[in-house]
């Protein structure tokens, strides 16, 4: 295999995976595959990022849940009650508006970094398939607050230095807002249900066992795909476990 | 609507039980939201829901009404949280969606979307239809025999699916994913510290996505499956009841093997476990030793209560003994 043909049929991996290859093109690249390691390579890869993507899609919040939470939490700037509350108990948990964008803010960086962090297995073509990406929005926050989550397309086209120094931003915003919402929670441990927060805090720290674990990891090998997945799989599930925590205080509020 | 009652209030019995029967029609769904106790929901033949509830004297159920939704909840004077447990019957087409804190939750029968959620506690569904949705902080998940789009979710503790079939997706953290008899041309099921297990056919076209972060994963497979498998992991192993021909050896501890026409595709990985392939009659005989001991398990923990029961009343007794002497004196 010369690297002209590798070349030319790794940037057409992407046609074959969506079906889009003529049928004489899609026999040629078959017929390539059988010898070409790195292209086959290529294609594994290029199916976990389909099946990653499918995942960021998933875990991303019902769009229509972020509104609502922060619309009842501008009117009051902070969360009155704890979801013990909503029941009449004496419950209080304050989850102020910033630290609720940052929630939403979080999202934004995790699809990105997700997108990001398959990508930096270093051998997707420049036509990825293109993952849903949203931006959450919540009042009182500005587009310039919220780290923008990139497409693959878009970061496909820089060169692969400005892909890292985006993905260091992304993740330095990440740890800031999760910091942020952590805080939160450790202010108002003591107004919430002990065993609740007991609960949630020690699986957060599980959590955060296994992002460093992922992290000494590709620290050792940082072109495993596996290991940046295995990451970005854990920060999203950091995520939605803070996320749960707030939603439910902020849903029982009504 | 079928439902007259556009607002119901009933209030407590002085035996501090609610019960109550109306009709419903095509088309309704029932909310339902507890603090604490237990939810109960089973079905029958007739186009009514009826709505039993125990509770304390002060409390009050309220089933409200409004278009197609009707709303069960409790409350009481001063807004005190009560507990209720609430044995609720409806028709199997009614959709049901059952929120809870302090709350276990048991479904039986429905042919229905069926979404629970709950803080602390249970969560136990046979059957449903479309869609079926189940959350838990604090306690197992269990669901049998649904059809359509699975949907669970735990924190601190397991879930298992059984006789079930459609796109199965199952997020735990802490917590070991038990899939059983399953029927999916889709399974997604992660966990961080825990064991996955899967058993069940693998579809034509199926992809199957199984991970955990510090746990073993187990998968029943047929030597003449159909499967294109991924294996990956950084710190564990990979061990086969068969023999596999592994074909290519990726970066890192990663490879694939295919297995007859390599149809379904199946990615497993687990950071720091064992990944193991076993054949189905082996892996079911594994699942039926392993139910044996959690059902022991239950029974030894119902025999400590009603010990700690036992215990309690003979207490009480006694003080109740020692007061009378007293006061003879």
């Amino acid at each position: 295999m010369t690297n002209a043909e590798f070349d030319r049929w790794t940037d057409r991996l992407s046609e074959y995976l969506d079906g889009d290859l003529e049928p004489r093109e899609r026999a040629e690249l078959e017929l390539h595959l059988e010898t070409c390691d790195p292209c086959r390579d290529v294609l594994e890869d290029l199916r976990g990022l389909v099946a990653n993507a499918a995942r960021l899609e998933d875990s991303l919040p019902e769009a229509d849940l972020w509104p609502g939470i922060a619309h009842r939490i501008a009117a009051s700037k902070t969360v009155p009650r704890g979801w013990l509350a909503w029941f009449g108990g004496g419950a209080r948990l304050s989850i102020s508006l910033p630290q609720l964008a940052a929630v939403a803010a979080v999202l934004v960086v995790v699809s990105g970094g997700g997108v990001w962090f398959a990508m930096r297995g270093g051998v997707l073509p420049t036509q990825g398939p293109v993952a849903n990406v949203t931006r959450v929005e919540t009042p009182g926050t500005t587009a310039e607050n919220l780290p923008v989550a990139t497409s693959p397309a878009a970061t496909s086209e820089a060169p692969r230095g400005a892909d890292a120094q985006l993905a260091g931003y992304n993740l330095t915003r990440y740890d800031a807002n999760i910091g942020e919402l952590q805080q939160a929670l450790t202010d108002n441990r003591g107004d919430l249900d002990s065993t609740t927060v007991r609960i949630i805090e020690q699986n957060l720290a599980l959590i955060d066992r296994a992002i460093a674990d992922a992290r000494r990891a590709l620290a050792a090998d940082p072109s495993n795909s596996y290991l940046n997945a295995h990451l970005t799989q854990q920060l999203q599930r950091k995520v939605r476990l803070l996320q749960k925590a707030t939603v439910l205080v902020a849903e029982h509020q009504g | 609507m079928l439902l007259t009652l556009a607002t119901v209030l009933l209030t407590a019995l002085p035996a501090a039980r609610t019960d109550t029967t109306f009709s419903v029609r095509q088309g309704d769904r029932l909310n339902v939201s507890n603090f604490g106790g237990e939810i109960v929901v089973t079905s029958w033949g007739k186009n009514a829901v009826k709505v039993a509830a125990e509770h304390s004297g002060r409390a009050q159920v309220d089933v409200r009404g409004d278009g197609p939704n009707i709303d069960v909840r409790a409350s009481a004077r001063h807004g005190i949280p009560v507990r209720v447990d609430y044995n609720i019957v409806v028709p199997a087409w009614m959709p049901l969606f059952l929120k809870g804190i302090y709350t276990d939750i048991s479904v039986k029968g429905m042919k229905s979307e069926v979404s629970a959620e709950t803080v602390k506690g249970e969560i136990r569904i046979e059957g449903g239809e479309g869609f079926v949705r189940a959350s838990s902080v604090e306690g197992p998940v269990y669901i049998d025999g649904a059809r359509g789009r699975v949907e669970l979710s735990t924190v601190n503790d397991n879930v298992h699916v059984s006789g079930s079939k459609g796109e199965i997706i199952v997020n735990a953290i802490n917590g070991d994913i038990d899939l059983e008899g399953v029927e999916s041309s889709l399974v997604e099921a992660s966990t961080v510290s825990g064991n996955v297990m899967f058993l069940g056919d693998l579809h034509r076209d199926g992809r199957y996505n199984l991970s955990t972060h510090n746990g073993n994963l187990t998968l029943g497979m047929a030597e003449g499956a159909n499967a294109t498998v991924s294996i990956s992991t950084f710190n564990g192993d990979f061990d086969s009841a068969f023999p596999v021909q592994i074909e290519r050896t990726r970066h890192g501890k990663r490879f694939n093997f295919t297995l007859g026409s390599g149809s379904a595709l199946v990615n497993l990985e687990s950071f720091d476990g064992t990944i193991r392939l076993e054949r189905p009659v082996e892996l079911k005989e594994l699942v039926r030793i392993k139910g044996v001991r959690l059902l022991q398990a239950e029974k030894l923990r119902e025999i400590r209560q009603v010990k700690r029961e036992l215990l309690r009343v003979r207490e009480m007794s006694e003080e109740d003994r020692e007061k009378s002497e007293k006061n003879k004196k």
